[in-house]
C-alpha cells in the first residue's frame, strides 16, 4: 500500500477482506495499526466475525450416502447421454429486418487459429447474460437463432457479394470487409441512423 | 497431461484426474465428485435454500462442467470452473422452480421473532440448527442475485477472493464490494432476530 491508512482511505471492504484473511502483509500490518487507533472499530470487526461464524455454524442438511450414489449414478447417466462436446462453434447472426432484408449475408468466419475445436456448442439455455452495456443492447439478437447447427466458418476473403438488395422500406445496408483477409470479419451494417430502430 | 493405466490415486492432481476422465477412467469422475461434490452441494444449497434442489443442481454441474471440459482452459483451477456451472445450474433451477416455501420462517423462529422481536442463538433458547439455518437462507434469499452468488462462493465453498473474481468474471475489488454490501445486508436483516 503507498499510504498510510487513515479515517479517509480505510474502507469497509478493507476491513472485511481483513477480518477475511485476504490481505497481503504490508496491508493487514497497516490496517492493525489504524484499528489499533480507533478501538471502536473493534465492535465492527466482531459483528463480521459473528456473522461468519453464524454461516459457519448454519451448515446445510447434510445428503446422505444413498443421495450421493444416486446423484453420481445421474451423472454418469447424463455423461452418457450427452458425450462431450466436439468444440464447435456455431455462430448463428440472427439478421433481423434491414440487416436480413438488405443482404443475404449470414456470414460465419473461420476461426481456426490453433486448436481444431476452439469453442464449445452452446444451447440457449446455456448462455446467462448477467450483465451488458447499455451501448451494446443493439447488437443483441433476441430469440432463437436462424440455424441451428454448427456453421463452417468462413475468412472475408472467401465472400463475395454480388449485390445487395433494398428491404421493404427501400433501405440499403453497407457492406465492409475486413482489409485483412485473415480477419474474421465480414460486417453488414444498417444504416447507422435507422440501426437503433430495428426489432 | 497423458493418462496411464495406473490407477487414479486420491493423490492425483485434478489434471491427471481430468487427463484419465477423458480417456475413459470410471474411477477418475468418482474421484472428482468425491473431492468437490461438498463444495458444490453448499453453493448450490445456498442458492435454492433446498436440499433436493440443490442436489439436481449439483448433479447437472456436474454433467455440464465434464460435458464441455474442452471449454476449461485451466485458466482458474478445475475447482474454480466446477463451481462457476454449479452456482450457474444452481441459479437456474432457481428461476424456474423458484425458491421454495421452505425459506420462509416457520416453526420456532417465527414463532419467537413474533413473541419478543428477537431470535436467539443459544440454544437453550431453542434455536436449533435448523431454525439457524432457516433464518440464514432467509437472508440470503433476500440478497440481489450477483451479491448472493459473490457471498455463497466465498463463505461456503472457501474460494479466495482471488477465485470468486475468477469464477465470476470481476475484479477483486468488485468481490470486495459485493461482499461488504452483502454482509451489511445480512446484518441488517438478522438484527432483532438473533442477539449475538
Amino acid at each position: 500500500m503507498s499510504r498510510r491508512l487513515n479515517d479517509e482511505n480505510c474502507r469497509p471492504e478493507l476491513l472485511a477482506a481483513y477480518v477475511d484473511g485476504e490481505l497481503d502483509n504490508a496491508t493487514r500490518a497497516e490496517v492493525e495499526a489504524w484499528l489499533a487507533s480507533r478501538p471502536e472499530a473493534a465492535a465492527d470487526l466482531a459483528a463480521q466475525r459473528r456473522l461468519a461464524r453464524l454461516c459457519d455454524e448454519a451448515i446445510p442438511p447434510a445428503p446422505s450416502a444413498a443421495d450421493w450414489a444416486a446423484v453420481l449414478s445421474n451423472i454418469e447417466a447424463g455423461l452418457a447421454r450427452r458425450p462431450a462436446r466436439k468444440a464447435r462453434v456455431a455462430v448463428g447472426l440472427g439478421l433481423t429486418g434491414l440487416v436480413a432484408a438488405a443482404a443475404a449475408a449470414l456470414v460465419a468466419v473461420s476461426l481456426r487459429g490453433g486448436a481444431d475445436e476452439p469453442f464449445p456448442v452452446l444451447s440457449a439455455d446455456e448462455v446467462h447474460i448477467e450483465s451488458m452495456d447499455d451501448a451494446d443492447v443493439g447488437a443483441l439478437v433476441v430469440g432463437e437463432p436462424p440455424l441451428r447447427e454448427p456453421l463452417e466458418l468462413l475468412t472475408s476473403a472467401d465472400v463475395k457479394v454480388h449485390g445487395i438488395d433494398p428491404d421493404a422500406l427501400g433501405r440499403l445496408a453497407s457492406v465492409s470487409t475486413a482489409k485483412d483477409a485473415a480477419a474474421p470479419l465480414f460486417v453488414v451494417m444498417p444504416p447507422a441512423a435507422e440501426a437503433g430502430e430495428l426489432p | 497431461m497423458a493418462c496411464t493405466t495406473a490407477p487414479c490415486l486420491p493423490v492425483s492432481s485434478d489434471e491427471q484426474l481430468l487427463a484419465c476422465f477423458a480417456a475413459g477412467r470410471r474411477e477418475a469422475l468418482d474421484e472428482l465428485f468425491r473431492r468437490y461434490r461438498g463444495p458444490a452441494y453448499r453453493v448450490a444449497y445456498r442458492l435454492l435454500g433446498h436440499e433436493a434442489d440443490a442436489l439436481d443442481a449439483v448433479q447437472e454441474g456436474f454433467v455440464k462442467a465434464l460435458t464441455h471440459l474442452a471449454g476449461f482452459r485451466g485458466h482458474s483451477s478445475f475447482k474454480t470452473w466446477l463451481l462457476r456451472v454449479v452456482s450457474n445450474a444452481a441459479l437456474d433451477l432457481g428461476r424456474q422452480r423458484g425458491r421454495r416455501e421452505v425459506l420462509r420462517l416457520e416453526g420456532p423462529v417465527a414463532a419467537e421473532a413474533e413473541n419478543d422481536g428477537a431470535v436467539h442463538l443459544d440454544p437453550a433458547r431453542g434455536l436449533e440448527r435448523a431454525d439457524l439455518r432457516r433464518l440464514l437462507d432467509e437472508a440470503l434469499a433476500a440478497l440481489p442475485e450477483a451479491q448472493r452468488r459473490t457471498f455463497v462462493l466465498h463463505a461456503d465453498a472457501g474460494l479466495s477472493y482471488r477465485e470468486v473474481a475468477d469464477a465470476l468474471g470481476i475484479s477483486i475489488g468488485t468481490v470486495m464490494s459485493r461482499l461488504y454490501y452483502a454482509r451489511q445486508k445480512l446484518r441488517t436483516f438478522l438484527t432483532g432476530r438473533t442477539n449475538s
